[in-house]
């Protein structure tokens, strides 16, 4: 009879154990970062410019993330720059009609921005939205 | 000839052509499928710059 009570009681006994058993300190820390991306607004209107078959962008704004592409919406009139972890700052661009069909045409863009004190030159992808 | 795209431009288009041909120059190969990122400096001592290190080209603001 003892020994079926030393048993009952030694099983209890693991059982609350294994149930109290604290997390693990190698375990992940908690996901508490937004995985929103971020729009931001470019007040400046950028200057876009063709040079010996280049598409080139100057925009007074400093990216805080690597720009990753470029989008024009020729509809709303403006330019969307995406950076690589998803944020998008949008800029307010009013081009000449007449280059509408070559711009549709370009894939590339070399994008000038702001880094500290300097300027940084990003060759990205470049799509038009017509 | 750099050729600028924008509506009724009326910035520094000696700045602009500066910035895009000193970028153009540099060698950039359009078939590369890459990013390319280099940097330069001197834009800053532009006479006609405002003073902002930054390639700012004297573009009107706009709220969206």
């Amino acid at each position: 009879m003892g020994f079926i009570l030393n048993f009952f009681k030694t099983l209890f006994k693991n059982k609350r154990a294994s149930e109290t058993v604290e997390p693990s300190s190698s375990a992940p820390p908690a996901f508490e970062e937004s995985s929103v991306p971020h729009q931001g607004i470019i007040a400046e209107e950028p200057v876009l410019a063709f040079e010996d078959g280049f598409l080139v962008m100057i925009v007074n704004h400093r990216f805080p993330n690597i720009p990753s592409w470029v989008e024009w919406d020729s509809e709303r009139q403006v330019i969307a720059i995406t950076q690589m972890n998803g944020d998008m700052d949008e800029a307010k661009i009013s081009l000449k009609e007449e280059y509408y069909e070559q711009l549709a045409k370009e894939n590339k863009i070399l994008l000038v921005s702001n880094d500290n004190d300097q300027a940084t030159v990003h060759f990205v992808s470049f799509i038009a939205r017509r | 000839m750099v050729t600028i795209l924008n509506k009724g431009f009326n910035g520094n288009a000696n700045l602009v052509q500066d910035i895009v041909q000193r970028v153009v120059s540099d060698g950039l190969s359009s078939n590369s499928e890459t990013g390319y990122t280099a940097q330069f400096s001197g834009l800053e001592n532009s006479s006609t710059d405002s003073g902002a290190s930054a390639p700012s080209v004297g573009v009107p603001r706009h709220e969206l």
